[in-house]
């Protein structure tokens, strides 16, 4: 394939340079025409000049005959043009030097400088012709055109005679100028030498072009390849195909034999069981009885169960909360009544809804932020939401589990507006009271303040012990009073009334400057840190100053004088993170377990402060615990008490 | 001399504070009703108010909006005093601009004087 190519490459090479020789030649003879005629109108009547010209024309017409014939009868193969060029090439070469030799021996008599331009242009038409010869061919033109040369001048020297076809120059004739005129016609000789050199190198394109024709047939020859192979690929696959189709008929045959044979085997069957029909029947009522049986118990089955769910309806229809059962996914599958009545939700349009659908029924919209979105239902436990029209709602979410897999939420919906309004009624009573008892306790003690202190005159010493004592009672009565007006906090701080967004920061720092008097009497050492986080939180403000106050009372009543309490409010994770730390009298391992149960006094916090009312932790954890927060403390007996509380924080 | 408004409905308390605010040096304006203590204010003589919480059957909070929304009174410096003591009510007293307070169970008259004088010194400093 390859060698195929190179030849075909060879051939091509070839005919392109038998057709540039003939266009050269088409330019080269008119030229040579002009050339004789000048000659010949110069040279009239010269005889001898009109006779070498003549032989000129001649041995050029042979040249071209010869070459035109060998061309034609040429089979055009690569070897066969190879032949041709060799002909032509020796051709050529006879031609030159018998033109040399009868265009020298015509102008001999007449003019010998024009010899050298004439012969000049022979070698350079030669040269012409010749760039994809050979170096040594192209040498030995040279040389041929160099001793043509030489002859001539020789030959105009000796005046001789010319004997055609064997010229033999006198040899003992060589004088100055002739040698000089032989040296010269070496150097113009080698100039011309150059010229068709640097010819050949211009000639390179020529050469490029070849090669692109190369690559075009390279080219072409591939695509003819890839056809070819596409062709037996082609061939190939549908001998293939037909190969399996052939396959395929012969299964089909084949099953459809063996079909056949089955179909007659079965026939004969049939025909030797049709005796044994009887039984068969009688097997075939007993287990259609056996159906109908199950049928029955399915069905009795199925009442039960539609009596069983009936009864389930009712009772969630009838129960006294309202009632949403949600599914895994969040999704409503069932409402009561209650819920339906109280909340003027309509069980059609929230059936197979997501719980967020809650939020287009005002009554109970505010629920769904205590409860979560479908894609995150929270277990709540007894949080409370308020209608617009005063009717408090106490709400909790219990997953519904089956061997520990959740199937789905049920919903409680409990009404507490009664409950609530008898706590506030009862928190009102309590707080009018106190504050009632409070305003004469707090007039008789300073009128008794004052008179001790000599500002109705002079007190007489039995007087003074008399008012002492009338002053401590008073004293414990407003203690009394006061832990009557905190028994009504403790109920209050269960519940939020008003959440708003608050500066825990800022409360501390309120918190301190509301107690400054007793931390100076005391000369404590306080100091707050605070981090540069936001210490907002969304909360009842009044209810979580009051667990901070509480903290931080205990922190004050419960450090000896000249002790040192830290407070620092940090971030930590979604939470905001108080500490209350003090250096005091700590708390009792015995007492540790009780400290937030309601009136619990720990023993040598009673021995240090007689009148305190065992509520304040109580209270703490309450509110601290309706925020969602946690509270906790670590203690060593004295050594002192660190208390810590978190606030969820608003994400700012 | 130094003008104090008290506003106090319990006569045993506001005698006392009398007394000793007298002994003190200070001309001292006795009102126990809101609009009693707003007419004095625009008589324009008072130096500090001494404003108890729990002044009866009105709503002290309001008296103190009220003197606040007026330009004359705003930077009158007010002295609370209560018996509650309840943080809410400190609190919401502090926001309305209240320099200090005092509660009535915890503390007695001669600390009430000890704060007027305080608040007077801060004044003057300024």
């Amino acid at each position: 394939m390859e060698r195929e190519s190179e030849s075909e490459l060879r051939k091509q090479v070839l005919l392109k340079n038998l057709k540039r020789q003939k266009e050269i030649r088409k330019l080269i003879l008119p030229l040579l025409a002009l050339v004789f005629l000048f000659l010949y109108v110069f040279s009239l009547p010269n005889f001898s000049l009109v006779l070498g010209s003549i032989l000129v024309l001649i041995s050029f017409s042979l040249f071209f005959f010869g070459n035109f014939y060998f061309q034609k009868n040429s089979a055009l193969t690569a070897e066969g043009i190879q032949q041709v060029l060799i002909k032509i090439i020796f051709l050529e070469l006879l031609a030159a030097w018998a033109g040399f030799y009868l265009f020298g021996a015509v102008i001999n008599s007449w003019l010998i400088p024009i010899a050298f331009p004439a012969s000049l242009f022979f070698v350079f038409y030669l040269t012409l012709v010749t760039p994809l010869l050979a170096e040594l061919y192209r040498t030995f033109f040279f040389l041929i055109s160099w001793l043509g040369l030489a002859f001539l001048v020789l030959l105009g020297h000796s005046q001789s005679t010319l004997s055609l076809g064997n010229p033999q120059p006198g040899l003992d004739l060589i004088d100055v100028p002739s040698l000089v005129s032989i040296i010269l016609a070496g150097v113009a000789l080698y100039g011309v030498k150059i010229v068709a050199d640097f010819t050949q190198d211009q000639s390179s394109w020529w050469n490029q072009g070849l090669k692109k024709v190369n690559w075009r047939l390279e080219d072409k020859l591939a695509g003819r390849e890839e056809a070819i192979f596409k062709l037996r690929r082609e061939l190939k696959e549908t001998r293939e195909i037909l190969q399996i189709r052939t396959l395929a008929h012969i299964k089909e045959m084949r099953r459809l034999t063996e079909e056949f044979q089955r179909m007659v085997g079965e026939k004969e069957e049939v025909q030797q069981h049709s005796n044994q029909q009887p039984e068969k029947t009688r097997e075939a009522q007993e287990t259609a009885q056996a159906l109908l049986n199950i049928l029955e118990d399915s069905e009795r089955a199925r009442r039960q169960l539609v009596k069983e769910e009936e009864l389930t309806t009712t009772i969630i229809d009838n129960f006294v909360d309202g009632l949403i059962i949600l599914n895994r996914q969040g999704i409503i599958q069932e409402v009561n009544q209650r819920i339906e009545e109280d909340f003027q939700v309509k069980e059609r349009e929230v059936q197979g809804q997501p719980v967020e659908i809650l939020k287009k029924y005002p009554l109970i919209a505010l629920a769904v932020p205590l409860i979560g979105e479908s894609d995150q239902i929270r277990i709540v436990h007894k949080q409370e939401f308020s209608t617009e029209e005063g009717v408090t709602i106490e709400v909790s979410t219990v997953s519904l589990k089956s061997k520990s897999r959740c199937l789905g939420y049920l919903m409680v919906f409990h009404d507490i507006s009664r409950e609530k309004h008898i706590q506030k009624m009862k928190t009102d009573f309590v707080s009018i009271v106190a504050h009632q008892l409070r305003t004469p306790l707090s007039a008789i003690k300073w009128s008794i303040r004052m008179i001790l202190d000599g500002e109705a005159g002079k007190v007489a010493a039995n007087q003074k012990a008399w008012l002492d004592k009338t002053y401590q009672s008073n004293e414990r009565l407003i203690a009394l009073v006061n832990d009557l007006l905190n028994v009504s906090h403790i109920e209050e701080g269960k519940f939020l009334y008003d959440l708003q967004k608050a500066d825990l920061g800022k409360m501390v720092e309120e918190v301190l400057e509301n107690t400054k008097e007793v931390i100076i009497q005391k000369k404590l050492k306080v100091s707050f840190q605070k981090g540069k986080e936001s210490s907002l939180a969304k909360i009842d403000k009044e209810k979580v100053q009051l667990a901070i106050q509480n903290l931080v009372n205990n922190a004050i009543h419960y450090t000896p004088p000249e002790g040192e309490i830290t407070l620092s409010l940090r971030k930590e994770d979604d939470n905001l993170l108080l500490m209350v730390k003090d250096n005091g009298i700590g708390i009792t391992k015995a007492d540790q377990k009780k400290v937030f149960q309601r009136f619990f006094r720990g023993r040598n916090a009673v021995q240090m402060r007689t009148n305190g009312t065992g509520l304040g932790l109580f209270i703490a954890r309450n509110v601290i615990e309706a925020h969602q927060g946690r509270i906790w403390f670590e203690s060593q007996l004295g050594k002192g008490t660190t208390f810590y509380l978190t606030i969820p924080r608003l994400a700012s | 001399m130094k003008t104090i408004l008290l506003l106090e409905s319990e006569k045993l308390i506001s005698d006392s504070l009398e007394r000793r605010l007298t002994e003190e040096g200070y001309r001292l304006i006795i009102n126990n009703q809101v609009e009693e203590g707003l007419e004095t204010l625009a008589q324009g003589e008072v130096h500090l108010i001494i404003l108890d919480l729990d002044i009866s059957g009105l709503n002290a909070f309001s008296f103190l909006a009220r003197k606040n929304n007026d330009p004359r009174w705003k930077k009158l410096p007010t002295l609370v005093i209560s018996n509650a003591g309840e943080v809410g009510e400190l609190s919401r007293a502090k926001e309305q601009g209240v320099v200090d307070w005092v509660l009535k169970t915890e503390f007695n008259p001669e600390e009430v004087v000890q704060k007027v004088k305080s608040i007077f010194q801060a004044k003057i400093t300024i």
